[in-house]
């Protein structure tokens, strides 16, 4: 369907196009305006009819097809009569991760519009498609404008599948869920070994403000994060360390003096131009996203929604409001986590010695007490 | 009679083994020749980790091969001459099991101080930044006991009949096929998961191959 809506789209744009060039061979210019608004109208209105024609054939499908709607909190689904005994329990337990992470947030949120169907077609396994309506990408048309599809059939994925659909489609219309500056959606599920990672950046950092952070120090934590602004890039960095941020922050004969030349009042120059563009020691989407998750872990699942209630104040205040606690406490236990998700350091456990030792006689008697010679 | 079939032993594995001892001693020094121009780089340590990280499976498959080489070879000759020779030899069989195993045991030596040698001059030649540490020494000693298990069991498995070998390979064969059956019948029963649980996890016997080989890690 929409690729019949794109093409229309793209016929009437075309035709557009050359109804003006073709205007502007001929006539005036006030002419030829008028000439290619009269056209554009035109031309909307053709779009409009096909839209029509392409609702009224989706609806008379639908209809023939039956399709039920059911309502599970703030998720409005539309499924197959013969499904929904199999593709109940998922929604059910996908609005329950849903609201698990969005707390209020969800309850008060826009019905989110989904539409699940089985394929048992001509795959080894049935998949199941997961159709939302993300209403930041609103259009007319059919609404359905993300699709996923879950290849396992038990009702644990399915639920995963359909609650990331939802997360998406919540996250994309709260701005208050700071994802501008987490650079990431609010995840439904820490991502595997996420904290590991900041580890392993934190301790390898080679910035000072992250061996500050590393050894507690919180407001160092914050510094290198960007929670504290305006960023004083003389007064926190080292001449070096301006450098090595210059160079991840813009390009042109000012970056390429510092980068290449090593003079370091380019280097400001490139950090004063586009503070923004510098990626601070723990500027990164990983590290943002473990302090997000530190901030749920301590506010639990009305986080976000006092982190929404907080809309428009500084960002370390959301962050505050959103965990229940002040920002440094915030920030401690980002600290603590990150601390105890050191990876297994490389190490040979008494244990693992023992052991080892312990089969290698077992196998060793096995070859000794073989009775026979061949 | 040890040095005898000492000789004839280092004779029978001396091209795999002088291949294994260059492989374990040029592991180390391949491994970490990236590194320098990683930790040039914006967050390149952790970047160097994560490339060591994927290096790691590296050194156990090496001493994997390396007890299967020395294992096998020990008794390579003896299956092939259908133990005519060892039955000729005025020693109960017990007696040489363990002298082709010192044997063994002392061939494998060569390779596994290769290894610590290697990682130690590897870990040597670059400067580490803050933050990262080198782990020679410990990577080395699991190695070690990584290639006597492995030799261990694949000393075990050879030492036996033909028949021994074959249930062995007969019973993989057959948890694989049991596998394949169970997938296709849309099964959720996991026999090779259950499988690699029992003999990687601890206390299998190929728990010290599991885990993280890292030669330079945080």
């Amino acid at each position: 369907m929409s690729d019949t809506r794109v093409r229309a789209l793209a016929l009437g744009l075309g035709l557009t196009l050359l109804g003006a060039t073709g205007a502007a061979a001929q006539g005036g210019p006030a002419a030829e305006l008028r000439d290619a608004a009269a056209r554009v109208r035109q031309l909307q209105r053709q779009r409009d009819s096909l839209d029509a024609l392409i609702h009224a054939r989706d609806a008379q499908r639908d209809r023939a097809l039956g399709w039920k709607q059911i309502e599970v909190g703030r998720l409005q689904v539309d499924l197959l009569p013969a499904e929904e005994g199999a593709l109940e329990p998922a929604v059910r337990q996908a609005w329950h991760l849903v609201r698990r992470r969005f707390g209020r947030l969800a309850d008060r949120g826009p019905l989110l519009h989904l539409r699940l169907q089985r394929d048992t077609g001509t795959r080894e396994r049935p998949t199941t498609s997961v159709s939302i309506f993300r209403m930041d990408r609103a259009r007319s048309g059919q609404p359905y404008t993300t699709h996923r599809v879950v290849g396992s059939a038990d009702v644990d994925s399915l639920a995963f599948g359909i609650a990331v659909s939802a997360m998406e489609a919540l996250n994309a219309t709260h701005d208050s869920l700071l994802t501008p500056w987490v650079g990431v959606s609010v995840p439904l599920v820490e991502p595997p070994r996420l904290r590991e990672r900041v580890y392993v950046h934190l301790v390898t950092s080679p910035y000072r403000l992250a061996r500050s952070c590393q050894i507690g120090d919180v407001q160092a934590c914050a510094r290198a994060f960007g929670i504290e602004q305006p960023v004083n890039f003389q007064a926190w960095f080292q001449p070096a360390e301006r450098r090595r941020l210059a160079a991840s922050a813009g390009w042109g004969p000012l970056q390429r003096s510092c980068k290449e030349g090593g003079y370091i009042p380019a280097c400001d120059s490139v950090l004063q131009a586009a503070p923004a563009a510098a990626l601070l020691p723990l500027g990164d989407a990983d590290s943002r996203a473990s302090l997000l998750l530190a901030m749920l872990d301590l506010g639990g699942s009305d986080a976000l929604a006092r982190v929404d209630a907080a809309r428009g104040a500084p960002l370390p205040d959301r962050l505050a409001a959103g965990a229940g606690v002040p920002l440094d406490s915030v920030l401690r236990r980002w600290h603590a986590s990150i601390l105890a998700s050191r990876p297994q350091p490389v190490t040979v456990r008494y244990r693992d010695a023992a052991t080892a030792m312990f089969w290698f006689v077992v196998l060793m008697a096995l070859a000794l007490g073989s009775t026979r010679w061949r | 009679m040890f040095r005898a079939i000492l000789f004839t032993q280092w004779k029978w594995a001396r091209l795999p083994l002088l291949l294994g001892i260059v492989a374990a001693f040029g592991l180390p020094l391949v491994v970490v020749q990236p590194l320098p121009s990683l930790f040039a780089e914006d967050a390149g340590a952790s970047l160097a980790i994560e490339f060591m990280a994927s290096f790691g499976p590296m050194f156990p498959l090496l001493a994997t091969l390396l007890g299967l080489i020395l294992a096998v070879s020990a008794w390579a000759a003896d299956h092939a001459g259908h133990h005519v020779y060892a039955l000729s030899l005025p020693l109960p069989r017990w007696q040489l099991v363990l002298y082709r195993l010192g044997s063994g045991l002392t061939l494998l030596a060569l390779p596994l101080l290769a290894l610590w040698f290697g990682a130690l001059l590897a870990t040597s030649i670059i400067d580490l930044p803050a933050g990262v540490r080198a782990y020679p020494s410990l990577l080395g000693l699991r190695f070690a006991l990584a290639t006597l298990v492995a030799f261990a069991l694949f000393f075990s498995i050879s030492a036996g009949t033909t028949r021994t070998a074959g249930v062995v390979l007969g019973t993989i064969v057959g948890m694989l096929l049991a596998q394949w059956a169970l997938a296709l019948v849309d099964s959720d029963v996991n026999l090779l998961g259950t499988l690699f649980d029992v003999l990687f996890v601890w206390p299998g016997p190929l728990d010290i191959f599991s885990g993280r080989w890292m030669l330079i890690d945080v």
